[in-house]
């Protein structure tokens, strides 16, 4: 049970170019004339924590509060402004599902796709492709191209890829709401299967039912810092009670 | 016995690297050890009767090693003349070849071969004098001009031309042949025993970070491949299948574009600009399988960023994997019209040789120069969108300063000349097609730049990435 996710003193900020050049031209005249406004935009401030292996995680907040930040953080997307990141083992990251696949494409080649983008290699694709296509329920479309799929068979596959290859850290942002209700229950399903075997889970979610029920521990952000940090149920009654007033 | 599996992998790394050397330097031997040259004859301008007894001279400085064969454009005035003529080759101090040749072998109209029995071999530098003494009275062109398909372009003279002391006016029309040494092979050997060593060194000392557990560039690098490899192969097979996922023919397109294109050029400038040289289709078809794939190597390599900012935000991947991905993709195209361009030279004619063997190494460099551009490309696109247009007019400028629909004898000498040869693409081109027409191997300076331009272009593109890759996601 070692610290898998360290986060430690970090901050991010985004230097925000209020004058938006996107062309040379604009640029040259903007800087000629000094009007190149920069603004400092503090997404993170000095935040620290660490998860544990098998740690099953919940990040709240309001909008903008910094958690999607945090979770480009740690996967890898963004480098922070100060501080540091350190990861140990392989990252699932379900940002956004399906951002690797390619309309063009049958759901066949998009396994391998996305399943290469996500790191896992052509042995353990071909391993687990038949678990992947039968837990999608899409076997009939497979040699389609996934532009004809209706969204909720491209959630269901990406949500089969991203799970089913067993990652060591999965990371998911407002993704369980996938397909209709019985999907639903099968994805919950696997999701609290695989926080059983060991895998260390760091949810975003505003449905506070859903890490109520999911997490063991929530850390709490607002505008770039902690609020709170603890066990669920607690954390959870205080942001709900500071959400009403 | 743990280091058993590394001492083998670096035994197969010896054999492989020496395989190759040898095979290289049987490649290349030969012609790195001579080359051809010859001095263009100039036109036909004027004629000049020459009286029996009368002596013409022509000095000029042949710049060879040795010469190997002349023709002249010499006749007796009468046709049914009989003697002999003195022909002869001499050095300021000494006479170095002589002949008698009857006046009989003369061709009627035309250039007239002489045979030389065996090479005549000068000291470089050397001004050579031909001299012609005849006891019958003879006709001799001779010219200050060049003609060049349509135009006559006037040339400097080569030489003093002279008969009986009095000098005229121009060179005479003659064909010098020989051949130059050159030192290069000497050098091959050493060059690849110190490459050799530096290589063992490095693997050595690689792996003696990784049994220690220090962390190195190349070790990273090494790691990174290993395990991105998959990911790679991937994307190249997506960008292979959606290329040609709707058109009737597919990939066979790869072939057909250029060969189509080769047909455009060759007509239009065999028959509008009547372009005079050698094997035309081949000379077409090598620049344009070279120019085409510069081309859409760096403009999908631009895009790869950019293209790709939905993933980039969601997932962590090491971005040079992107145009890396569309670089290699493109050397799927790059391989079919190769062998497009071997058929096109089976069914002109043109020489097949073992210098065939060195056009992988030239490809290779190529993707490596290409991937530079590519790299350096995608990431000033992401900041600035200009990039794309400023891009597109540079390659229409390129495509213009390249030889590959023109000949190369058409470029100016001098200045332009250096102008020519700083584009790396010419080195590339000039390369290839000295093993496409020629069928020999590419001059070692020629290969040196192309090398110089691969690793060059290769370290701007790594360190330029690498300084911004970091803030891409900021402005995708």
């Amino acid at each position: 049970m070692g610290e898998i996710i360290c986060m430690d003193h970090v901050s991010m900020s985004f230097r925000i170019n209020k004058t938006r050049t996107s062309s040379l031209k604009e640029y040259v005249i903007a800087k000629a004339r000094r009007q190149l406004l920069y603004e400092n935009f503090h997404a993170l401030d000095d935040v620290s924590f660490s998860i544990q292996q098998g740690d099953v995680v919940g990040i709240i907040g309001r909008n903008g509060s910094g958690k999607s930040t945090t979770l480009k953080l740690i996967s890898g997307i963004y480098r922070p402004t100060a501080g540091q990141v350190r990861t140990a083992g392989r990252i699932a990251p379900m940002l956004e599902l399906g951002s690797g696949f390619d309309f063009e494409l049958s759901g066949r080649e998009n396994i391998f796709l996305n399943g290469a983008i996500l790191g896992f290699d052509e042995a353990m694709l071909k391993r687990k492709y038949n678990e992947i296509v039968s837990f999608s329920e899409i076997e009939s479309f497979l040699d389609q191209p996934i532009k004809t799929y209706s969204s909720g068979m491209l959630m269901r596959l990406a949500f089969s890829i991203a799970t089913l290859v067993e990652p060591e850290i999965l990371i998911v942002d407002e993704i369980l709401a996938v397909g209709d209700e019985a999907f639903q229950r099968k994805s919950r399903r696997r999701i609290m299967q695989m926080m059983e075997d060991g895998t260390t889970v760091l949810m975003v979610s505003h449905d506070i039912d859903v890490i109520r029920q999911l997490c063991k521990r929530v850390i709490w952000l607002d505008h770039g810092h902690i609020m709170a940090d603890g066990e669920t149920q607690e954390v959870c009654d205080r942001y709900q009670a500071y959400m009403a007033d | 016995m743990e280091h058993s599996p590394f001492v083998r992998r670096l035994l197969q790394g010896v054999l492989i690297f020496l395989g190759l050397t040898a095979l290289f330097f049987w490649v290349v031997h030969d012609d790195w050890s001579e080359t051809a040259v010859s001095l263009p004859s100039v036109t036909r301008g004027d004629i000049v009767s020459a009286p029996a007894g009368a002596s013409v001279y022509q000095s000029f400085s042949p710049g060879m090693d040795a010469v190997t064969s002349l023709a002249l454009d010499v006749h007796p005035l009468s046709a049914n003349a009989e003697g002999t003529i003195h022909l002869s080759l001499a050095v300021p101090d000494k006479m170095i070849w002589e002949k008698d040749i009857p006046v009989s072998m003369l061709s009627e109209n035309g250039m007239t071969a002489i045979p030389l029995e065996q090479a005549v071999t000068l000291s470089s530098g050397s001004s050579l004098t031909l001299g012609i003494l005849s006891d019958v009275d003879l006709l001799l062109w001779h010219g200050n001009s060049q003609n060049t398909g349509r135009i006559d372009i006037p040339v400097e003279n080569i030489g003093q031309l002279s008969m009986d002391s009095v000098p005229l006016n121009g060179n005479l029309v003659m064909l010098v042949e020989g051949k130059h040494y050159l030192q290069s092979a000497r050098f091959y050997l050493p060059v690849m025993f110190c490459l050799g060593a530096a290589l063992l060194a490095l693997s050595l000392y690689v792996h003696a970070c990784s049994v220690h557990g220090h962390s190195n560039l190349i070790l990273r690098i090494l790691q990174t491949a290993r395990r991105y490899r998959f990911l790679l192969k991937t994307l190249v097979a997506r960008d292979f299948k959606i290329k040609y996922r709707s058109s009737l023919l597919g990939f066979v397109w790869s072939g057909l574009h250029p060969l189509m294109m080769m047909g455009l050029y060759y007509i239009v400038f065999s028959t509008i600009f009547r372009s005079s040289v050698k094997n035309f289709p081949v000379y077409l078809i090598t620049g344009i399988v070279i120019f085409n794939y510069f081309g859409d190597a760096t403009t999908l390599g631009m895009q790869a960023i950019i293209g790709n900012a939905g993933l980039i935000n969601k997932v962590y991947l090491p971005k040079y994997i992107y145009p890396l991905s569309k670089t290699v993709s493109s050397s799927l195209n790059l391989g079919i019209s190769t062998i497009v361009l071997l058929l096109v030279m089976l069914f002109s004619g043109a020489p097949f040789g073992k210098a065939l063997l060195l056009i992988p190494v030239f490809l290779v460099l190529l993707i490596l120069f290409c991937s530079g551009i590519a790299m350096i490309l995608s990431a000033w696109i992401v900041f600035f969108r200009d990039v794309q247009f400023l891009w597109s007019v540079a390659l229409t400028a390129l495509n213009f300063f390249t030889p590959i629909f023109y000949a190369e004898s058409i470029i100016p000498h001098g200045w332009w000349t250096t102008v020519f040869h700083a584009n790396p693409l010419y080195q590339f081109i000039t390369a290839m097609r000295r093993i496409t027409l020629e069928g020999l191997a590419p001059l070692p300076v020629n290969l040196i730049c192309c090398i110089a331009w691969s690793v060059f272009s290769i370290g701007l593109g790594l360190w330029i990435f690498k300084k911004h890759q970091d803030q891409f996601v900021l402005y995708l």
